[in-house]
């Protein structure tokens, strides 16, 4: 047994205990070939200066007031809407999912309190709808609205990873939830099965809302156009699409009536769209469309430096494409290399190093990636090992099924939503008149939180 | 909630990234119990006189192990409540990556129309499977909080608009005896016994990768949702194209059940939605759904489903989903395994 100090210290000093102060520094984790530096699962919001340090967290979000917070529809797979982190982020009673019905549906039943009462607000508005289409979803919302639709209502199982984690990182804020462990496995101080555990996570913007709108990765134009629609007449300051509806040179005429919807929908808010991950071949559909007038906005992928990453388009005749941060990928082509240099090599492989062509073009990958909101349990990118499926604060088996690793230019969309919604927030707090959400002119900007507030000053 | 409650709870611990592991550093409560440990240690480290049976000896080996344990790993004290990062996370995501990966995987199990002349089910021999009579009494346990019985899939057009429907048929008829169209009869043959080539290839799955419970998973669908659609075919009783349009010469015998909707089409969507929402961004979904639509639009080159059936099949398929999903969850929860 280790000798054990005898004297009780007045104090414990931060170094012997090891955690008074976080750093990545290789310097207290184990390093090898294989073996990575611990990170901070929100580094980002330092590196887009949304917070002055990973300690106290001060910065750009001082001050701010939930009841100011901006409205951003998520148009993707779906939320999980009682993920721990997202409690308080999401509007349910808007949210609707498009991917059973073309009319929709809302994911939470009719209630008889505050959910009821907003749907109803909804079906006063909905005079003032109009569209393709729009006339039987209109039926559904005051049948929905009154407690009269028959039709099964859709629940978000294994598919709302994507979503959730575009959600968590516009929005996320942090939460307590109740940690049931196995007895067999608790540590031998443990009073209980069960404790309180911090869940220390937040988005770019937690004083937002968030309404997803569902739909499935199936290319139907019937059902993106009616997702398109509803989110119109929602009405939300900001709209994020992260997600390649159609293959851009595969597009058919079919999609006309969703280019024409997208669009109108830009006139009324700030739409942004992931620009894809195939590298330099061309934007995804529909972020191809920012090179119309009043299009949307794509959003691609660039390192801390503001380097574009390898798979993220990078249009030079385009001057709608913000680029944010996102996660680096390792790539290999005639352009360059970049290598993960704690990936374990396999020996029989020749690297890049030995590669005289790439001598001066490797870049070495940092250890941080972008940490999202997963589905909780056994579904999503991380899916839990027990069939159990916890709701909201649980209790909870493990944490790991609660977050993800993320990247792609989805990452960086849903960042530059976080960013755009709080300099949005900076203006309406300090009542300085401010352009609309969709007036933003973005050029090429390399977007942080200082450059967000300048694209509304 | 306020932005400084906000910032109080993100700074009493942390989220910490280490390799595949994820984990909460709560630094308050480490601390707290390390002091705690110590404490007890030297008040109770000189009381000889406490017997073996004495709780308080018990306390004294406890905070003795702790400290024991933080001396010989720190990290192990601060409140560390960890969960796994799986290596393969989030993969498809850089799907210009992928798309090389797919591309490698897809040359061993895709082949020029030549070369596929000679492929019938020895070479591509998919699991098959028994009636799954746990999933269909399932289902049916299933009937009435998912009511898929009573879905709101529309009635068929009246007999003379399905009529109408039939002339693109006479055209496609024509256009099938073409020598151009020799892949298409050979693959319509193929998937009249709900092959699954055309749905596992997109995915990268051939003999030397067959990934198993993908496919189980995929004839359970076929079952099952094959199912379903009989239960609105007895509904709608609507007639065979043949049947509307004499001038029609089926490529494959006509089947016994009626027209509307399409089991085809319902099986081969639910079998592409299903997957996507399984796993999500498989690098071959986007050719999963065309494999889908193409295996759907077969039923018609064949001249036994006008539109109209092959819509309704789609649309069924859609809502037919939540209790496809419930039944199967199991199996889901195999082929997420299998892909990750």
């Amino acid at each position: 047994m280790t000798e054990l100090p005898t004297e009780l210290p007045p104090e414990l000093p931060p170094e012997l205990t090891g955690i008074e102060t976080f750093t990545t520094g290789a310097d207290k984790h184990p390093l090898g070939k294989g073996l990575r530096p611990a990170f901070h699962a929100l580094w980002h919001l330092k590196a887009l200066g949304v917070v002055d340090d990973l300690t106290n967290f001060g910065g750009a979000w001082a001050s701010h007031q939930p009841d100011l917070g901006v409205r951003v529809a998520v148009i993707d797979t779906p939320v999980a809407h009682d993920h721990p982190n997202l409690e308080g982020a999401i509007d349910l009673a808007l949210m609707r999912d498009f991917s059973i019905h073309d009319e929709g549906v809302f994911v939470v039943p009719t209630d008889d309190g505050p959910i009821r009462a907003a749907r109803e607000r909804l079906v006063a508005d909905l005079s003032e709808w109009t569209g393709e289409g729009v006339e039987d979803a209109k039926r559904t919302i005051e049948k929905e609205t009154a407690k009269n639709d028959d039709r099964p209502y859709c629940r978000p199982r294994s598919f709302g990873a994507h979503g959730t984690a575009i959600a968590g990182l516009i929005g996320a804020r942090p939460a307590t939830v109740d940690l049931r462990k196995p007895t067999f496995l608790g540590e031998p101080e443990e009073p209980s099965d069960n404790h309180a555990l911090p869940l220390p996570y937040a988005g770019v913007n937690p004083f937002c809302t968030i309404i997803p709108i569902t739909t499935s990765a199936s290319p139907d134009p019937d059902m993106v156009l009616a997702a398109l629609q509803y989110a119109r007449l929602i009405r939300p300051d900001i709209v994020v699409i992260a997600a390649a509806w159609e293959d851009h040179r595969h597009r058919k005429s079919r999609w006309a009536k969703v280019d024409k919807a997208l669009l109108a929908l830009c006139r009324d808010s700030l739409v942004l769209c992931a620009a894809g991950n195939s590298g330099d071949i061309d934007l995804a559909y529909p972020a191809c469309l920012s090179v119309e007038p009043d299009g949307p906005i794509a959003v691609t992928a660039c390192d801390t430096a503001g380097n574009v990453l390898a798979y993220a388009p990078d249009p030079k005749t385009n001057d709608r494409v913000l680029r944010t941060l996102s996660s680096w990928s390792e790539a290999y082509s005639s352009k360059g290399v970049i290598r993960d240099p704690w990936k374990a090599v396999d020996p029989m492989i020749v690297q890049p190093a030995e590669d005289p062509t790439m001598e001066g073009h490797i870049v070495d990958r940092p250890a941080e990636g972008l940490i999202a909101l997963d589905a909780p349990g056994p579904y999503g990118y991380n899916p839990s090992p027990f069939r159990y499926r916890p709701s909201g604060k649980g209790p909870h088996f493990d944490i790991g099924s609660l977050y993800c690793q993320f990247s792609g230019t989805s990452a960086s969309t849903a960042l530059a939503a976080g960013l755009i919604g709080l300099a949005i927030q900076d203006r309406w707090k300090s009542r300085k008149e401010a352009k609309r959400p969709k007036d933003l002119q973005p050029g090429k900007a390399v977007l942080t939180y200082a450059e967000a507030q300048k694209l509304y000053s | 909630m306020q932005a400084d409650e906000i910032q109080e709870l993100l700074s009493g611990s942390a989220l910490v990234i280490d390799n595949a592991i994820i984990r909460v550093e709560d630094r308050g409560e480490a601390k707290r119990r390390l002091e705690a440990a110590f404490k007890t240690f030297l008040l109770l480290r000189d009381r000889t006189d406490l017997a073996l049976d004495d709780p308080l000896r018990a306390q004294l080996l406890l905070a003795a192990a702790m400290i024991e344990k933080f001396l010989s790993s720190r990290s192990a004290l601060a409140l560390s409540v960890s969960g796994a990062l799986h290596k393969g996370l989030h993969k498809g995501l850089h799907k210009g990556l992928h798309k090389g990966l797919h591309k490698g995987l897809h040359k061993k199990g895709t082949m020029g129309a030549r070369e596929m002349q000679g492929i019938g089910s020895t070479e591509y021999s998919w699991p098959e499977i028994d009636l799954p009579w746990k999933h269909h009494a399932l289902l049916h346990r299933c009937r009435d909080a998912f009511r898929w019985d009573r879905l709101p899939l529309p009635p068929p057009p009246p007999d003379g608009d399905r009529l109408g429907e039939t002339k693109r048929l006479l055209v496609l008829q024509e256009r099938l005896l073409a020598p151009d169209c020799a892949d298409r009869r050979r693959r319509i043959v193929l998937e009249a016994g709900n092959d699954l080539t055309a749905y596992m290839q997109p995915l990268g799955a051939d003999v030397s990768a067959p990934y198993g419970a993908t496919a189980m998973l995929f004839q359970l669908i076929v079952s099952l949702g094959g199912a379903i659609g009989q239960h609105y075919k007895a509904r709608f009783m609507a007639v065979r194209p043949p049947v509307l349009e004499p001038d029609l010469r089926p490529f494959l015998p006509v089947p016994g059940h009626s027209s509307y909707p399409s089991n085809h089409a319902l099986q081969s969507w639910l079998i592409a939605e299903i997957f996507a929402r399984t796993v999500p961004e498989h690098p071959g979904i986007p050719a999963l759904f065309r494999a889908a639509e193409e295996v759907a639009e077969n039923r018609e080159w064949a001249g036994l489903h006008v539109q109209s059936d092959t819509i309704a099949g789609r649309k069924l398929a859609r809502m037919a989903i939540p209790v496809i999903e419930a039944v199967l969850d199991d199996q889901l929860a195999a082929v997420r395994a299998e892909w990750y």
